[in-house]
């Protein structure tokens, strides 16, 4: 069963594995860094966003997005 | 010759610009602080250089308004100082590698916050960095201005980059590999306290304290400086000095009434007396300033601080219910200080839709400072908790609104994709330097338009242009809103400043409930000139048209709704 970053638990380092959605989805994720291959750290999950680590950058992802990116469970 | 800086967002290309060309410019710690370009001069021997500071951006294909300007500014400059993150080497590496592969013009690569890197156990061989790249590579410190001369110094020998290695990441992976050492570090109190302020429960209960906290500290500061500092300068020094002159004035001539005003029994009401030097000096300086002085002092320190970003994370979901996404909280904020950064950060969105919606919401129901300064001096003496009505109701505005305007608009809102920035202790420097920018920017945006408007009101009056205008909107004023006809006056000024006209109504003798209905329209009705160019701008005319029915309907609604309620209420 695949894991979405949004089902990852809290405080779990993984790994992304695919991102889905459009070109330009992709292209804005792997300009902040977030592309398939890297360690990504799920930091926490607000009622909102979830906010995430990729090497010493935070950042916080809709739901919708973060369902669309795959990381390894 | 013009020399670009460029960059992701939030690595302190505006600091940067400051300490080479001398020029001000905003700088804070959140991704999105510069949305125009800012163009300033720098002497390199015998010859002026342009620096142009250009908004953050992440890509070379842009995706909202300011990386568009950006982008465009690639073009035409001559050498290009692309600012890093040196905290975030590899992220940034991406913009990097791509202008190096696009854009064969004299490249200097500045590794900015260096002197963050110690403490965060980073080791970056500069050296080596230069080599890979193959262009000039600077350590920089934009709080110090460390490294700013070297860089001075190398603009004019800057050579352009050689051919690069086709494949980006992997490209980029060989260099971190090669540069950089990381060194284990052990949490530190900024680490745990950036980890609970976005961490549910309590990143909720924090949030509501920092911002009761603020809005307290704002009244604080604010009210202490008009008690004990500027209303005793002016009843003991400036009042004797107004009398004088009035004595050697004609009472009844046309200049008395424009220097000085109206006297009632030989005191000085300076909120309504409407003279240039009376009313005209009192509204801005001792009424409004200590606010906004206040308002930018706080705001200055959570920008600063980095807790905005998070705050706009736990606003999200709320925001989502009108149509936008958390960092919309960033114009709202502004909006409260000045609408017009407020109406100009709104490039920080892609969609036309997003941008409509929080264009319209700051104009219709966020009060400028210079405005909520002037409510609590109008209504505040009658009693805090009519101030607190009419917020309430402004807040019930945007929220309602904002539901409509998401129900109806065709279309979508998109989600938050944002940088968190680390919290930073702010320096007492640059936030003494950037409450300067903005106070000196309110003496010589806004005080010309308080002059201005008060001088607008006296030849309203001498015209009798207010008692045509009052019986014209007669019926919509007494019948809809409850308030005399001569209150048009106050919403015709209104498009010139809102504090003064918040004023206007002083002299009018209006009931409680008339001042809170017209307190309400005249945040509501139309923005003051000065935000209706920034929004005509940003909005373009159709969109723009739409928003001003929008306001005009929503004025005409709320009053008409408050007059009903509050009369019910028996206020």
């Amino acid at each position: 069963m695949e894991t979405t970053l949004l089902q990852l638990e809290s405080n779990r380092w993984s790994k992304v594995k695919e991102i889905r959605g459009g070109m330009g989805f992709q292209k804005k994720l792997e300009n902040l860094g977030i592309r398939v291959g890297v360690r990504i750290l799920k930091v926490s999950q607000t009622p909102g966003p979830i906010i995430v680590k990729v090497s010493s950058s935070q950042f916080a992802i809709g739901r919708g997005m973060a369902s669309k990116i795959i990381v390894e469970g | 010759m013009r020399v670009l800086l460029v960059g992701n967002p939030n690595v302190g290309k505006s600091v940067l610009f400051s300490h080479l060309t001398g020029a001000r410019v905003l700088a804070s710690n959140y991704p999105g602080t510069t949305v125009e370009i800012t163009k300033g001069f720098l002497k390199l021997g015998d010859i002026r250089a342009e620096v142009i500071d250009a908004p953050g951006t992440y890509g070379l294909t842009p995706t909202n308004k300011a990386e568009e300007v950006a982008l465009e500014l690639l073009n035409q400059a001559d050498v290009i100082v692309n600012v890093v993150d040196a905290t975030n080497l590899e992220r940034n590496l991406s913009l990097t590698v791509d202008l190096l592969q696009r854009v064969k013009k004299p490249f200097i690569v500045v590794l900015n916050m260096w002197d963050e890197t110690k403490h965060k156990g980073i080791d970056i061989d500069i050296e080596k960095l230069k080599k890979l790249l193959g262009v000039k590579v600077i350590p920089t410190c934009g709080l110090t201005g460390q490294g700013v001369k070297e860089l001075v110094e190398k603009i004019k020998t800057a050579s352009p980059p050689k051919d690069l290695e086709k494949e980006k990441w992997s490209f980029i992976g060989k260099i971190i590999e090669r540069v950089q050492k990381l060194s284990h570090r052990h949490h530190t109190i900024w680490d745990i306290l950036e980890e609970v302020s976005v961490k549910p429960p309590w990143a909720y209960p924090i949030a509501v304290a920092i911002v009761i906290l603020s809005f307290q500290v704002i009244r604080f500061v604010g009210e202490g400086l008009i008690n004990y500092v500027f209303a005793p300068l002016f009843t003991n020094f400036y009042t004797p000095l107004i009398m004088k002159l009035s004595f050697f004035i004609r009472k009844s001539s046309f200049l008395h009434s424009i220097l000085i005003g109206k006297l009632g029994g030989g005191e000085i009401d300076y909120s309504s007396a409407f003279g240039l030097l009376t009313t005209g000096l009192y509204v801005p300086i001792a009424m409004v300033l200590p606010y906004v002085f206040s308002f930018y002092l706080v705001l200055g320190v959570l920008e600063d601080w980095g807790y905005l970003p998070r705050l706009a994370i736990l606003a999200d979901r709320a925001f989502h219910k009108v149509g936008l996404h958390g960092y919309a909280i960033v114009p709202m904020v502004l909006g409260l200080g000045c609408n017009v950064p407020g109406a100009l950060s709104t490039r920080l969105f892609e969609e036309r839709r997003e941008k409509f919606i929080a264009a319209t919401l700051v104009s219709i129901a966020v009060p400028c400072m210079a405005q909520s300064a002037m409510v609590i001096g109008v209504l505040g003496r009658l009693g805090g908790q009519f101030v607190g009505i009419v917020f309430l109701i402004l807040f019930l505005v945007w929220f309602i609104l904002g539901i409509i305007l998401n129900r109806f608009l065709k279309g979508e809102s998109p989600e938050i994709l944002v940088e968190i920035p680390p919290y930073r202790l702010p320096s007492l420097k640059a936030l003494y330097k950037k409450l300067w920018i903005r106070l000196s920017w309110f003496f010589s945006e806004a005080l010309p338009y308080v002059l201005l408007g008060v001088l607008f009101v006296n030849i309203l009056y001498y015209l009798k242009i207010i008692d045509f205008l009052a019986v014209i909107f007669s019926p919509i004023m007494t019948r809809i809103w409850g308030l005399p006809d001569q209150a048009i006056g106050a919403l015709i000024v209104g498009f010139l400043r809102k504090d003064v006209a918040v004023g206007m109504l002083r002299p009018l003798n209006l009931s409680v409930r008339q001042l809170i209905v017209g307190v309400t329209i005249l945040t509501i009705y139309f923005p003051c000139v000065a935000t209706f160019v920034v929004l005509l701008r940003e909005l373009k005319i159709k969109d723009m048209l739409k928003s001003i029915a929008i306001m005009l309907s929503t004025a005409l609604v709320v009053g008409g709704v408050v007059n009903f309620i509050l009369s019910l209420l028996k206020i």
